[in-house]
């Protein structure tokens, strides 16, 4: 399972990072004679509405829907991991505020949030990026907050403390790197999560705006013309299917092995 | 047991105040006036004085907040900026077709879940338990929108068995498998997870070294175990229900409030957009405390435990 996932892992991100430099189309150039052709051996995954190749939209749309779903998870995991470490280390009326306000983050459905933030910010390839980030770093603070507690105590804590290590030091050398691992575990659980939630901002159209090519927001501009070129809708879905389900495979084995909540 | 609802209900006023601040912080950050923005934009000059009076654009933010509440707590979301209509009647029209496919959802996601769960959980490591699972994990994989869509290629255009989109009991059928589909995977994922945990515990052995029928092995002694947790992800999962609802709606043009948002979000119709996610996160809000007070009837040890600790 873990070799599988990871292998299309690595398929993916080499497709997408090296995949727009062999394909010979470029993404935004229309050509008003191949408009919405079925797929053949000169476009695998046929053309779309405006004549563009359909595969080198995909593969130059994932370059865009994965470094913003990646990009998220990484933001939120970094703020979660700093708010949540310092939060639980201090402890005291910060801690108090801090977890109201992650509290408050978690009492909404996430997505709804969202949504509600992107559509307030300019729409460019950020919005999606911090619209996901400002919700989602809430449980990641929750998480290493939590596991702060259980260890602030520990001996070798004290053992700093009794040599006389200051206490940002004791959080930066001793206690930071000691949730790091739980931390990342955590994160690469939460990618699908995160791919799942770009492709739906985007097929709602908040984000990138065309003629950018994101998954979603191709499959949302394909779909009047599924009917009759079902195609146009099914490739960016596979994409995104595909990927979450990977990355949700390989969160499954990690969490197995090691147990994180 | 009725101190316990009181005190949870009077939690809730914090976490809605909580709730308010953001929504009126995120209206805050539309470029714009406030009070334009709640009338709509071809509001009466009365009713945006009206509104200005209220929100109290002269008496600094805290002000301004305090009569964002008030208005709130009066049922007043704003008007769209389109139609003019009060967004709470929008609302409060679009709700009950939400519910009912929310429900019809629901309908197919528990049973369904909870059997492939328990196949699965009492199967581990079998064939059976491994395509099971791996449906699950596909399910939770694969965007809503998109199964929704291929189910209307597949199902209404190329088989005609059922019409594609509209609102109405005939239209329900389509857009609740699409909606169930993540949540019977949270489901059976959950199920089967506590299936495997509980038939290793001793009560079981001892159930079964006293030579207990299956059937009421598995209805009773497991079923009582996983209730709580599978009750519980029900309960988490309804937000992402919510926003599954959005997309849904949309794709199969079911009249409801998730579809409402969606042409909110298109027409950047703030009021609506805004009315909409405050309505969504009480209502989750309000199904957590349900679920929380559920928990009291389903199992008596979360009960001592909870009443040692007022």
């Amino acid at each position: 399972m873990k070799t599988i996932s990871l292998s299309i892992i690595i398929f993916i991100s080499l497709s997408v990072i090296f995949g727009p430099l062999l394909i010979p189309y470029d993404p935004y150039e229309m050509n008003l004679e191949l408009i919405r052709k079925p797929p053949s051996w000169q476009h695998p995954f046929g053309t779309d509405q405006k004549g563009r190749d359909i595969l080198s939209r995909i593969l130059y749309g994932g370059r865009i829907s994965l470094s913003v779903a990646i990009g998220a998870a990484l933001l939120s995991f970094s703020l979660g991991f700093i708010t949540g470490a310092v939060s639980g280390f201090i402890g005291g009326r910060l801690d108090m505020l801090m977890m109201a306000m992650v509290d408050l983050l978690m009492a909404f459905p996430s997505l709804l949030l969202a949504m509600a933030i992107s559509v307030v910010l300019p729409q460019n390839i950020y919005t999606v990026l911090i619209a996901l980030s400002l919700v989602g770093w809430a449980p990641f603070a929750r998480l290493i907050r939590g596991y702060v507690l259980t260890i602030r105590d520990e001996y070798f804590v004290q053992a700093a403390r009794a040599i006389g290590a200051s206490e940002t030091r004791i959080l930066l050398k001793h206690i930071m790197p000691q949730c790091f691992y739980l931390g990342s575990v955590y994160m690469s659980m939460k990618i699908g999560g995160f791919i799942l939630s770009e492709a739906a901002l985007s097929f709602l159209g908040l984000g990138a705006q065309p003629p950018v090519p994101t998954w979603g927001g191709m499959i949302s501009s394909s779909r009047a013309y599924m009917l009759s070129d079902p195609w146009m809708v099914l490739f960016p879905g596979l994409a995104i299917a595909i990927t979450a389900l990977s990355f949700n495979m390989l969160g499954d084995t990690l969490q197995a092995s090691k147990k994180v909540p | 047991m009725a101190f316990y609802i009181v005190k949870r209900i009077f939690l809730l006023i914090p976490l809605l105040l909580g709730i308010t601040f953001i929504s009126f912080v995120i209206l805050k950050a539309i470029p714009g006036d406030p009070a334009l923005i709640m009338a709509g934009e071809r509001a009466s000059a009365e009713d945006i004085e009206k509104i200005r009076r209220h929100l109290g654009s002269d008496r600094g933010v805290i002000g301004q907040y305090a009569g964002y509440i008030l208005m709130l707590l009066k049922g007043e979301l704003g008007r769209s900026y389109f139609t003019q209509k009060r967004v709470m009647d929008d609302i409060l029209e679009k709700l009950p077709n939400t519910a009912l496919l929310a429900m019809a959802a629901m309908l197919i996601a528990i049973p369904i879940g909870l059997l492939a769960g328990f196949i699965s959980g009492l199967k581990n490591g079998s064939t059976v338990d491994r395509v099971i699972s791996g449906f699950a994990i596909t399910g939770l994989s694969v965007p809503v929108f998109w199964i929704g869509l291929i189910l209307i290629y597949l199902i209404s255009l190329q088989l005609k068995l059922l019409p594609p989109s509209g609102t109405g009991l005939r239209f329900l059928l389509l857009p609740a498998i699409t909606l169930a589909m993540p949540a019977i995977a949270s489901i059976t994922r959950i199920t089967r997870t506590m299936v495997i945990e509980t038939s290793s515990m001793p009560f079981i052995k001892t159930a079964l070294a006293k030579g207990i029928r299956p059937f009421r092995l598995y209805s009773v002694h497991i079923m009582r175990n996983i209730i709580i947790p599978v009750v519980t992800v029900i309960g988490i999962d309804f937000g992402s229900y919510l926003s599954g609802a959005v997309l849904t709606e949309t794709i199969f043009g079911w009249n409801g409030i998730g579809r409402f948002t969606f042409e909110g979000i298109m027409k950047r119709d703030y009021p609506v957009v805004m009315g909409c996610i405050i309505t969504a996160t009480v209502i989750f809000i309000m199904i957590n405390l349900f679920v929380d007070i559920l928990y009291h009837f389903l199992d008596p040890r979360v009960r001592l435990e909870k009443d040692s600790r007022l």
